[in-house]
């Protein structure tokens, strides 16, 4: 009894001294689901495990132990080695950090940049810029995904290499456009000048939207962190894979990231349309707050339970979209190890009946990630809008 | 009625502009792709001169705007969607789509049979036993299966049924021959080998189809007239199927084109693991051998059925909510 009576007191001295935020408030009633916060739990070990790949995996995805091909499960690999002598455990544990990297990369321009920034701008602007966005979105929504992703693949694939392999060599910027024509093609300068040129509009939109509010503000500088997000990954990734497959990782999640934003930009559009008429909104552009203001500090602070919700529904089936490419032979390719790649090997008919444990641990672990994303997607959207249920 | 029906004009005069976008960027990147189709056409033979003349002929020197043009001239006035250049060479690329259209239907058609059928008795069966444990275990058991990929559980089921038990055949289409024109068709839909792809296509669908179902049940178990039913002394059969059912099962017709959509993308991995010569298998041959004028005819007839079926979903779930104000969807 005592206790209790204590824990109460406890509880209202709490609420009295700071109001729990927003966020303590949706940790505690996740942390009050137990299937998700075993999903969180596996999730976290799979990036751990993927993200420290080089000291954890027993050897090189590249290795061969040419006296044991096709093993089964044994001391030295626990989980049997492949057609080549290369180690099932590891290959397995380097996949999840490809996993890992296109997944991350999908969801920060993809789900994160894309979404956010061309939900934002349609919803807050209206009119003109409004219906450009969502119809670009309605043409991409209506695309087939699959077969989309699986033309983009094969066709740019070739491209994508060469101007890698020129950033590689090449890291002066002086010489970009001229490097790039020389060694990509004229074709992907084009490409290159169209990104710029996008940019460049989203950079004009921008300063339209500030020139409406009849002065200057640091809109314009969305674009641009966009901008130096993307290059920062594409050197970062270049950084870490200089040789295996950083051309794969970057034609990968571009073309996910394509078909990812609609679905989001459309969430959030319709909540910042809904927020636009609201009081505070009202209360804060009378007293003058710039558009940049309104949308980084009134309107964002606002929308990221969707932005969470929308980012935790999207993991699994990027990562399954990933896995999917490289099954189909347009992803990733040998020899940067991918899930996509050992379920292919180990799926063919004769290969399912003579070595049956190829395919169990890839195909337990792929299932098993999808599984507790898509639980955590579940439960953060229970969390953040309970009115669903 | 007035407004619907202005509404589903202003969708449907949005469907060629989508497609003109479509084909478009289709197009564009199929020129951009690693050598053009002479050279793909020729691998081994490599003559500069013979590649220039058939090059001109075939107005590939052109700048790719005039050859988009080009392509959308036939395409509009011939229905000329290109030809095979590696998988079939010189056959029309409709010739080699729509057969196969007519395999990849069957296991998709038997597994929405499937995937509806049983999604509805979960999704009646989880709504009754709300409250009990029965409920979240059918509803939980079904999003496990809708969270794995298929080519994560197809391998399995092929592990269990063809090299275990080996009660099923092993790979391939079976079936009695039919004649459609350019080419023969099984139909598979009357062998043993029906039974795993679809298998595999309508354990993803059935717990979307649940989980609807459930929350439409719960809603119309509490409607009055169902209270009525059970007053008047109606059995617990006669009150389900009749008058709970034929309301909750409704807007069922939103998922269809859902469906759809999951699939096609299911019938690429299902058909290149278990060899059936069917839609996916072919975009995934016409991928790997760079077979661009016919991954681009596919990639226009699937967007084609995905804007159509996109556009009788909306319709649909206007016409059976009207809750839902068209005028507000279109914005």
């Amino acid at each position: 009894m005592q206790e209790a009576a204590q824990e109460i007191t406890v509880d209202l001295a709490h609420r009295e001294g700071v109001p729990a935020s927003p966020w303590r408030v949706a940790w505690r009633r996740l942390r009050g689901k137990k299937l998700a916060m075993i999903a969180l739990a596996a999730i976290a070990l799979f990036y751990v495990v993927g993200l420290a790949a080089p000291a954890i995996a027993p050897y090189d995805y590249r290795d061969q132990d040419l006296d044991n091909t096709s093993q089964g499960s044994a001391w030295a690999h626990p989980f049997g080695t492949d057609r080549l002598g290369r180690d099932q455990l590891s290959r397995v544990v380097w996949s999840a950090r490809t996993t890992i990297i296109v997944t991350a990369a999908t969801v920060l321009t993809g789900s994160i940049a894309l979404s956010v920034g061309l939900g934002m701008i349609s919803g807050y602007a209206g009119g003109k810029v409004d219906t450009a966005i969502m119809r670009t979105g309605e043409v991409f929504a209506s695309l087939p995904g699959l077969p989309m992703l699986i033309l983009i693949n094969a066709t740019m694939r070739a491209k994508v290499v060469r101007g890698v392999d020129w950033l590689e060599s090449h890291s002066s910027s002086a010489a970009l456009r001229a490097g790039l024509e020389r060694h990509a093609g004229p074709e992907f300068a084009f490409l290159v000048v169209l990104g710029l040129l996008a940019l460049a509009g989203a950079a004009g939109v921008a300063a339209w939207l500030s020139a409406g509010e009849g002065r200057r503000n640091g809109l314009w500088l969305a674009p641009a962190i966009v901008a130096a997000l993307v290059s920062g990954l594409l050197w970062a990734v270049q950084g870490i894979y200089a040789t295996t497959g950083a051309a794969d990782y970057f034609l990968i999640f571009g073309a996910l990231s394509l078909f990812f934003w609609v679905g989001g930009a459309r969430v959030i559009r319709s909540q910042v349309l809904a927020l636009r008429e609201t009081e505070y909104v009202l209360a804060a552009r009378s007293m003058g707050a710039s558009t940049w203001r309104i949308l980084m500090s009134h309107l964002l602070p606002n929308i990221s339970p969707l932005i969470i919700v929308g980012v935790s529904a999207s993991l699994g089936a990027i990562a399954g979209s990933e896995i999917a490419l490289t099954f189909l032979g347009v992803g990733v390719h040998d020899p940067t190890p991918s899930f996509g790649a050992l379920i292919f090997d180990a799926a063919g008919q004769s290969t399912l009946r003579n070595y049956p444990h190829l395919i169990i641990f890839p195909a337990v672990v792929v299932g098993a990630l999808i599984f507790a994303f898509n639980l955590l997607g579940d439960a953060l959207n229970d969390v953040f809008t309970p009115r669903a249920r | 009625m007035q407004g619907l029906s202005g509404y589903a004009v202003r969708r449907l005069l949005w469907v060629p502009v989508i497609l003109f976008a479509v084909s478009f960027i289709a197009f564009t990147i199929t020129r951009f792709g690693p050598g053009d189709p002479v050279t793909v056409l020729s691998p081994n033979y490599r003559n500069e001169e013979v590649f220039e003349r058939v090059r001109h002929e075939r107005g590939l020197d052109k700048p790719f705007y005039d050859q988009y043009r080009i392509y959308m001239q036939r395409l509009l006035t011939k229905g000329d969607l290109g030809e095979s250049v590696t998988i079939y060479r010189g056959v029309p690329a409709w010739d080699i789509i729509w057969p196969r259209m007519l395999v990849s239907a069957q296991p998709g058609i038997v597994a929405l049979v499937i995937g509806f059928s049983v999604g509805i008795v979960v999704g009646i069966f989880a709504a009754l036993k709300q409250g009990t444990w029965m409920d979240p275990f059918a509803i939980g058991s079904f999003l496990f299966f809708q969270s794995i990929p298929v080519l994560v559980s197809l391998p399995f089921l092929v592990l269990l049924f063809v090299v275990k038990l080996g009660w099923l055949p092993a790979l391939g289409w079976g079936g009695p021959r039919v004649d459609v024109g350019p080419q023969d068709i099984q139909l598979g839909i009357f062998s043993a080998h029906i039974i795993l792809p679809a298998l595999a296509l309508s354990l993803p669908s059935v717990a979307g189809v649940a989980r609807l179902v459930r929350a439409t049940t719960l809603s119309v178990l509490g409607e009055d007239y169902v209270r009525t039913a059970r007053a008047k002394g109606l059995p617990e059969f006669t009150v389900v199927t009749r008058h709970v059912a034929r309301n909750a099962l409704l807007p069922l017709v939103t998922v269809l084109g859902l469906s759809l959509s999951t699939l096609l993308e299911g019938s690429f991995f299902v058909e290149t693991i278990l060899g059936i010569p069917g839609i996916g298998q072919l975009g995934f041959q016409a991928a790997t051998s760079r077979d661009y004028d016919v991954i681009l005819a596919l990639v226009l007839v699937l967007a084609t059925a995905f804007v159509i079926a996109n556009i009788i979903t909306d319709l649909a779930y206007t016409l059976i909510d009207p809750r839902v104000r068209f005028e507000e969807r279109r914005n």
